[in-house]
């Protein structure tokens, strides 16, 4: 009821105000009323609008993950394995669906939801027509559609030109495996890491379906030419494409742009010296010009790649600007994949130091990209890695952050592994360049969530803590390195104990009131997580001198006397599996510690320790000496390790 | 062990970063990275850099000790390796501006200075330039040392890092590297209060930011040249892609690329009605039916045209098929094509049962006649 009465009032309201702005604004012609024109919405435009409004939000884990503490990852391996396991769920529904499709035979929805339909299985007695076929290359089901092309054959079934030459694009597109499921979103975001390593390799199917097929189509068309090169070049049979290419072109069978483009993605395997291949790109453009081709975003993506890879570096360069040069005359705006490009041209490890990033970013900053070259989503990760490695510059990259974080353009960040290389370059960089207090706001605002860094990383950050001397970070980068899984790297481990060995927190300064207690818990904690360490483990740690010792001195230094005895015991103990010795100074703590707590047998166990171990024992015995009021037996024991000398003092 | 690892670049660039942060505000001296910045600047600082020098008798002395104390200690206490550039900075401070020089031993600058003094005038100025002159000469014999360029610098920072320092030789308390760092702070403020005041003694410009590269430097004009390959664009043609499928899968493949995890409900909203499994906005309840939505309403409602021609004007069977119209009309569950297939059904019913209903219809009348005989009667 007071809703509803609330509401009328407000509505009036509200088109008084409208009408009072309308009447400010449009005073010459108060009467007439333009209704604007329609504008036609797709189905996903309300839901964009309402997924802008909903910022990313770095202090909660990722929407796929569950919204419980016990289910929210920390760690890049737990971050992996959560979104999997969810992903395995779903296809574990999908195979029981698939497997039992007779159980699921009701349909609720009206009208149907195709998605949600078990897969057609086809077997040899399947009915099949060409209709099927056509479908099965629409939804790209690689597999059945070699198997019902394969079963109408055996059946004598006829296929005509056109479906054939579609199955052909089909299998040269995707070289007769299986593309992964579009609904497999977190295998993807996950899995594409390994496609770098795959390319550069010939990986095309030899003699298989596709080149039957080719064989088969009689009359050759420029079509037919068009889909076999493409797919060869695409896999890298490179002798095979051109030789192919220059076959259509003796036939004067006229090729189209993409063909070309893939033809230009190819030349630095047909010609290894740099003036030659260039000579080859030029001989393939002046072609295309006579043939009348407006070349395109393809053809200039394909161009620089070629180039990018071309050693000679001064004209790596020249030829590179002027397709650039060629390319805006001809009205081809250049994508992110271009950029891209001309960045592994101008910034090599090895060559000179090139700003060409600091243009880049004069010319795309402020703007929002679609995706328009599958290579597109190499340019951030890139981009950030020459500002790092190359530029050393933490102004480009708040540049290059800010675009990313434009608009859409976070969509053009890649895959987890792009993305996690991303920051790992703006972390490094940062944590150099910027001072600490700035570099940790940061660290705050994306770690865990957004990002996890990586042991060398989280290195990076805790010597930058060790120089800036800001003793209060570490008990905080402790905890998240336990959370990280990072404590089983024995050089972080050791690093965090050799700070806390060497920096002695000072009661004066308020951040560090309770630093002393925090430092006992660490050492302790690194002692223990080592002592208990279960044997299945392949990487083990084990303790070094040098570890224990640290230990013991902080322990030491924190009164922790049952905790120091445990430790130097474990040093007694096992000396033979532990390389090294302790420092001086961390057995000199230990006495002290000794002497405080009244405890003349650990004293000189540990006098008889450093003496075993060609340590600096005068010094001590004469501590011990002065520490205590000995009993005979203990004076016994000291005669007997450093002899008479120093009693007589 | 520590120590060998730390020789890399990056670590060395963290090492330096406080004595620079100090160095910087104190004296504005262009930072170490700047190989990309004119020569200008760059002579300047090395002719400011020259007083500075005025104490490196001591530093090389400093140094000397410092390798000579060399041993095979494993390892360096923090404070050590920070301490030598760090205490840099004050050191040039003193030689450059400040009245204690005459309590340095060496003979050069108390030279100097009595000679400054018997020029008169601009003393301090007259002392400077002559120190700079002297140990500029010296200098250029010299290694480029201290922090003249970023290469002496690594070289010595690398020196010094490399070294194994016989801890006994350190003076006795050694601050921790906390409180180190806090008094550098604490002093580079105080350096900035008293160089407010007298700005004159800065020449140098300051960079503002000392990381921020030159953007004149490397400048590319990034659509400069041509190939000169396609002279008239006019004369080309655009050509869509021949392979319709290859095109269709490439536009996949694209979409696919940039189709991520979705990041709130309303992007999962958006992938599974891409998807299609869930109804589209604007929601219809008549949404996907496609068919059905090629008949008119009316056709579902006015059924009574379906009756015209066979079904009589009145009587009991026009009655009952008006009723069946009323039922099917209100039927949300079967198309239009089957109501009339249903009517026509009942049509097909009457005229097969024809002669019987004939035959009932005329006995009923009998009756009825009969009735009123007997009405009458």
């Amino acid at each position: 009821m007071l809703v509803s009465r609330i509401f009328p009032l407000r509505t009036i309201r509200a088109q008084y105000s409208v009408a009072l702005v309308r009447n400010n604004s449009t005073q010459t012609d108060p009467e007439h009323i333009s209704i604007p024109k329609r504008i036609h919405r797709s189905p996903t435009d309300i839901l964009n609008a309402l997924s802008k409004t909903v910022g990313q939000d770095p202090t909660a884990a990722h929407y796929k993950y569950h919204d419980d503490p016990y289910l929210i990852p920390q760690s890049n391996l737990q971050k992996r394995i959560y979104a999997m396991a969810q992903e395995s769920g779903r296809k574990a529904a999908r195979w029981l669906r698939q497997e039992h499709r007779e159980l699921f035979q009701h349909s609720e929805a009206d009208p149907p939801i195709k998605a949600f339909y078990p897969k057609m299985v086809f077997t040899e007695e399947s009915e099949v027509d060409e209709k099927c076929l056509e479908g099965l290359i629409y939804d790209s089901e690689v597999t059945d559609a070699t198997f019902v092309y394969t079963l109408m054959q055996t059946k004598g079934m006829p296929v005509s030109d056109s479906l054939k030459q579609s199955l052909l694009e089909l299998l040269c597109f995707f070289n007769h495996t299986e593309p992964l499921s579009p609904e497999l979103i977190e295998e993807r975001w996950f899995q594409q890491s390994l496609q770098g390593k795959e390319r550069q390799r010939k990986t095309w199917k030899d003699g298989e379906l596709a080149e039957l097929l080719f064989t088969e189509l009689e009359p050759k068309t420029s079509r037919t030419y068009a889909a076999i090169i493409r797919g060869m070049c695409k896999y890298f049979q490179v002798e095979r494409a051109y030789a192919l290419f220059q076959e259509a072109y003796e036939k004067q069978i006229e090729l189209d742009v993409e063909t070309y483009n893939s033809i230009i993605s190819i030349t630095n395997f047909l010609k290894e010296a740099a003036e030659p291949r260039w000579e080859l790109c030029q001989d393939l453009l002046n072609k295309m010009n006579a043939q009348g081709l407006c070349p395109n975003l393809g053809t200039m993506n394909a161009l620089l790649s070629s180039i990018s890879s071309i050693g000679n570096f001064r004209l790596a360069r020249g030829v590179c600007l002027q397709v650039l040069g060629e390319f805006k005359e001809l009205g081809v705006e250049p994508s992110l994949a271009s950029w891209y490009y001309v960045l592994t041209t101008f910034c090599r490890e090895r060559g000179p130091v090139s700003h060409v990033l600091v243009d880049i970013l004069n010319e795309i900053e402020g703007k929002e990209f679609t995706i328009r070259d599958p290579k597109d989503t190499y340019f951030f990760v890139t981009a950030m890695d020459v500002s790092r490695n190359h530029l050393h510059d933490k102004h480009t990259a708040k540049r290059i952050d800010k675009l990313l974080h434009h608009g859409k353009n976070y969509d053009l960040i890649g895959d987890s592994y792009k993305e996690s290389i991303y920051y790992r370059h703006l972390f490094a960089l940062l944590c150099h360049t910027e001072p600490l207090e700035e570099f940790m706001k940061t660290y705050d605002l994306l770690v865990p969530n957004v990002y996890t860094p990586e042991p060398g990383i989280m290195e990076e950050v805790v010597r930058a803590v060790e120089t800036n001397g800001a003793l209060e970070y570490i008990p905080r980068l402790w905890s998240d390195m336990i959370i990280f899984d990072h404590t089983s790297r024995e050089s972080l481990v050791n690093l965090v104990l050799k700070i806390i060995t060497e920096n002695r927190p000072s009661a004066d300064i308020p951040t560090h009131q309770d630093l002393e207690e925090r430092f006992n818990t660490i050492a302790w904690d690194v002692y223990t997580k080592i002592d208990e360490q279960s044997g299945a483990r392949t990487q083990r740690m084990s303790f070094t001198g040098q570890m224990l010792g640290n230990i013991l001195s902080v322990l030491s230094r924190g009164k922790e006397f049952e905790k120091a005895k445990t430790v130097f015991k474990k040093l007694d103990k096992s000396q033979h599996q532990i390389a090294g010795t302790p420092s001086y100074t961390s057995m000199v703590e230990y006495v002290d510690l000794c002497v405080a707590e009244k405890s003349p047998t650990e004293a000189l166990d540990c006098l008889e320790y450093c003496i075993e171990n060609g340590l600096d024992n005068v010094a001590l015995a004469r501590k011990i000496k002065e520490g205590f009021t000995l009993s005979e037996m203990h004076i016994a024991k000291l005669k007997n390790l450093v002899g008479d000398d120093i009693l007589k003092e | 062990m520590f120590l060998t690892k730390i020789t890399r670049p990056g670590t060395l660039r963290l090492l330096r970063r406080p004595a620079q942060l100090a160095q910087f505000s104190s004296d504005g001296q262009p930072p170490s990275d700047d190989g990309k910045s004119s020569e200008k600047p760059k002579k300047a600082s090395e002719k400011e850099q020259k007083p500075k020098e005025g104490k490196s008798e001591s530093a090389a002395d400093r140094l000397n000790r410092l390798l000579a104390s060399m041993s095979t200690e494993e390892h360096l206490p923090l404070s050590n390796q920070v301490k030598i550039p760090q205490a840099t900075p004050k050191k040039h401070k003193k030689a450059s501006k400040t009245k204690h020089d005459d309590e340095k031993p060496e003979n050069i600058v108390e030279a100097a200075k009595k000679v400054a003094e018997l020029v008169g005038d601009k003393t301090r100025q007259t002392e400077a330039e002559l120190l700079s002159k002297l140990l500029n000469q010296k200098d250029d014999g010299k290694a480029p040392k201290g922090k003249d360029g970023e290469g002496g610098e690594l070289s010595l920072s690398d020196l010094i890092v490399g070294m194994k320092v016989d801890r006994s030789k350190k003076p006795a308390p050694a601050p921790t590297r906390g409180e180190f760092v806090r008094k550098a702070i604490a002093s580079r403020r105080d350096q900035q209060t008293r160089t407010e005041v007298r700005p004159e003694t800065h020449q140098r410009p300051r960079r503002p930011r000392p990381t921020q590269p030159v953007p004149s430097a490397g400048t590319v004009n990034l659509f400069g040249d041509r190939l000169g390959i396609f002279k008239n664009p006019e004369s080309l043609r655009d050509s869509p892609d021949i392979l319709e499928t290859w095109d269709h899968l490439y536009k996949r493949e694209l979409k696919l690329a940039v189709v991520h995890p979705p990041a709130n409900y309303f992007e999962k909203m958006i992938l599974w009605t891409e998807q299609g499994k869930i109804w589209k906005f604007p929601i219809d309840n008549e949404q996907g039916l496609d068919e059905e939505a090629k008949v008119d309403f009316t056709e579902h409602i006015f059924l009574e045209q379906h009756l015209e021609g066979w079904c009589p004007e009145r009587g009991p069977v026009r009655h009952f098929m008006e009723l069946v119209c009323v039922g099917l009309s209100k039927n949300p569950y079967i198309t239009a094509q089957e109501k009339k297939e249903h009517i026509l059904w009942y049509r097909d019913y009457f005229e097969s049962k024809k002669e019987l209903l004939k035959q009932v219809i005329v006995d009923q009348k009998e009756a009825a006649k009969g009735g009123t005989k007997s009405l009458e009667n």
